[in-house]
C-alpha cells in the first residue's frame, strides 16, 4: 500500500524549483525612452530644424535605442516624424535634435560637445556631473527613481525652448 | 494466488477475529475482491447489508469503503468528483466508527490514506488548469485530503508547503493573461506568503516572489507609451520602485539561502539595475558570468 502511494504521489508531486519567469526587459531604459521622447514633443526647436526627419540619435545604449524605436520610432514630433539611430561610434557632421549619449561613451561627450557647438541639438546625458560638461539635460537617480536635471543656460544657446512640462518635473 | 489469499486475510481481518465470527456475504464479498471481482463483490456485500444487520459491523463496512475504493480505482481515477470515492469514504469512516477494538484500524487507516493522497494529487492537478470561476476547486480538494490525512506532522508540512506553492504557480498564470486584473497577482502573493509562513527559507516561494513583484513593475513601466502625460510617467514610475523594493528581500534570501544558479544571480541583478543600484548589477553580473562560464 505504502509503494502504490508513493507511486501516486511522484506522478503527480514535482518538488524541484519552478521558477516563474522574469521579465528580462530593462526598464530603466524603457522610462528614459519615453523621457526622450517627452523631451521630444514638450521643447520646440528653431524653425530650420523643423524639416525633414526629427533625428534623435542613440549612443551607446542599445536597450534605450530599442525602447525608442519600438515605442515612439513612429510617433511624430509636430509635423516632422520621428528618426531614431543607434551609433556605437560617433559620426561628426549629422545634424540630429536629439544626441542622448549613455555613460559607456562618458569620455566623449567633450568631443561631442564640441561637435554641436552652435546647433540645435539637445545632449542628454546620464551620469552625475555631466550638466558640468555641457549637457543640457542630464539623467539621475533620486530615490531608486530617474529623474532628470537641466541646464536653462544650455538649452538657450542651443535655442531650444523647453516647455512647461520639461520644467516642471526638472530636478535640482 | 498468494496475493488473493493474503488480502482475504486482511479484509477479514481474519487474525484478530477468527472465520467462525465473520459473516457469510461479507466473506463471500471478501473472496470476490480477491479475485478482483469488484463489481459482482460490491452487490454481494449491498446485499448483505440489506439482509442483515450489518450496520455496525466494521468488518462489513471496511470490505464495503475497500471494494468501493478499488472500484474508483479501476473506473473512476480520472473523475475528481468520482461518487466511487466519496461512497468509500463514507463507507471506511464508518468502519472507524464501529472498529471499537481497533482490530481493522491500521487497514482503514491505510485505506483513507490512499484515498487522501488521491485527493491531494487531484488537488495539484486541479491547481494548474484553474481559472477564476474554477480556483476554488482545488482547495475543496485539498481541504478533503487534511480531512482525510493521517501522517506526520513533518510531512503534512511539506504537502502543505507544496499545495501552496502549486496554488501561487495557478494564480500566476491566471494573472499573466491579464496583469490588468490583480486578483489572481494578489492570490499568487498571498499563496507564496503562505508557503514563507511554513518554511520561511523556501527557495522556490522566495524567488518567485522577488519575480512576482518585480514583474509585476516592469509591467506597469511596459504600459508607458507615447499617451502617457509626464506626470503620470513620474507616478507609474513611483509605484513600481515600490514593486521592485518589495522584490528586494525575496531575492536577497532567495541569493543567501538557495543553491547558487544563474536563475538566483539574473533576478538579484535585475532588480538591482531596475532600482538604478547599476554598480551592484554589473557586480553580480561579472560574478554570474565568471561563476556559470560555459566551455
Amino acid at each position: 500500500m505504502k509503494r502504490i502511494l508513493f507511486i501516486l504521489f511522484i506522478l503527480v508531486s514535482n518538488q524541484c524549483l519552478f521558477a516563474q519567469q522574469i521579465d528580462e526587459g530593462d526598464s530603466r531604459a524603457m522610462i528614459q525612452a519615453n523621457f526622450i521622447y517627452q523631451f521630444a514633443v514638450n521643447s520646440n526647436w528653431p524653425i530650420e530644424m523643423k524639416k525633414g526627419k526629427f533625428l534623435i540619435v542613440v549612443y551607446g545604449n542599445d536597450a534605450v535605442f530599442k525602447h525608442v524605436v519600438e515605442k515612439y520610432g513612429m510617433k511624430p514630433v509636430g509635423a516632422q516624424t520621428i528618426e531614431v539611430q543607434s551609433w556605437a561610434d560617433y559620426k561628426p557632421g549629422v545634424g540630429s535634435h536629439i544626441v542622448f549619449v549613455d555613460k559607456s561613451k562618458k569620455a566623449e561627450l567633450a568631443k561631442i560637445m564640441k561637435e554641436v557647438k552652435g546647433k540645435s541639438t539637445l545632449v542628454v546625458t546620464n551620469w552625475e556631473g555631466a550638466l558640468g560638461s555641457g549637457a543640457a539635460i542630464n539623467f539621475k537617480t533620486v530615490d531608486n527613481s530617474i529623474r532628470y536635471e537641466l541646464s536653462e543656460a544650455a538649452l538657450s544657446e542651443k535655442k531650444i525652448t523647453p516647455g512647461n512640462k520639461i520644467l516642471q518635473w526638472k530636478v535640482q | 494466488m498468494k496475493h488473493a489469499f493474503f488480502l482475504l486475510f486482511i479484509l477479514l481481518g481474519v487474525a484478530n477475529v477468527g472465520f467462525a465470527q465473520v459473516n457469510a456475504q461479507v466473506a463471500k464479498a471478501a473472496e470476490l475482491c480477491a479475485e478482483r471481482k469488484y463489481n459482482e463483490a460490491l452487490a454481494q456485500i449491498d446485499e448483505g447489508f440489506k439482509s442483515n444487520d450489518l450496520n455496525s459491523d466494521p468488518n462489513a463496512w471496511y470490505v464495503k469503503g475497500f471494494i468501493l475504493k478499488e472500484l474508483y480505482k479501476q473506473k473512476e481515477a480520472n473523475q475528481r468528483q468520482s461518487n466511487y470515492r466519496y461512497r468509500s469514504v463514507a463507507a471506511l469512516k464508518k468502519a472507524r466508527e464501529f472498529d471499537a477494538n481497533l482490530e481493522f484500524a491500521a487497514n482503514i487507516d491505510a485505506a483513507l490514506q490512499f484515498i487522501a493522497f488521491t485527493y491531494f494529487n487531484d488537488a495539484l492537478l486541479r491547481s494548474a488548469e484553474m481559472d477564476s470561476e474554477s480556483e476554488n476547486e482545488p482547495i475543496d480538494l485539498y481541504k478533503k485530503f487534511e480531512e482525510l490525512y493521517k501522517g506526520s506532522e513533518a510531512e503534512l508540512k511539506d504537502l502543505k508547503v507544496e499545495f501552496n506553492s502549486k496554488m501561487a504557480e495557478g494564480h500566476y498564470r491566471n494573472w499573466i493573461k491579464n496583469t490588468e486584473d490583480n486578483h489572481h497577482y494578489a492570490l499568487c502573493l498571498d499563496y507564496y506568503s503562505k508557503v514563507l509562513g511554513l518554511d520561511n527559507r523556501n527557495c522556490t516561494a522566495n524567488l518567485n516572489l522577488a519575480i512576482v513583484n518585480y514583474n509585476q513593475g516592469v509591467y506597469m513601466i511596459r504600459k508607458i507609451g507615447a499617451q502617457t502625460d509626464m506626470m503620470d510617467l513620474i507616478s507609474i514610475q513611483d509605484e513600481s520602485v515600490k514593486k521592485f523594493k518589495s522584490a528586494i528581500p525575496y531575492a536577497q534570501q532567495a541569493f543567501a539561502s538557495c543553491t547558487p544558479s544563474p536563475t538566483n544571480y539574473k533576478v538579484l541583478m535585475f532588480v538591482n539595475r531596475a532600482l538604478g543600484r547599476e554598480e551592484e548589477f554589473l557586480r553580480l553580473k561579472k560574478e554570474s558570468e565568471k561563476k556559470f562560464k560555459t566551455n
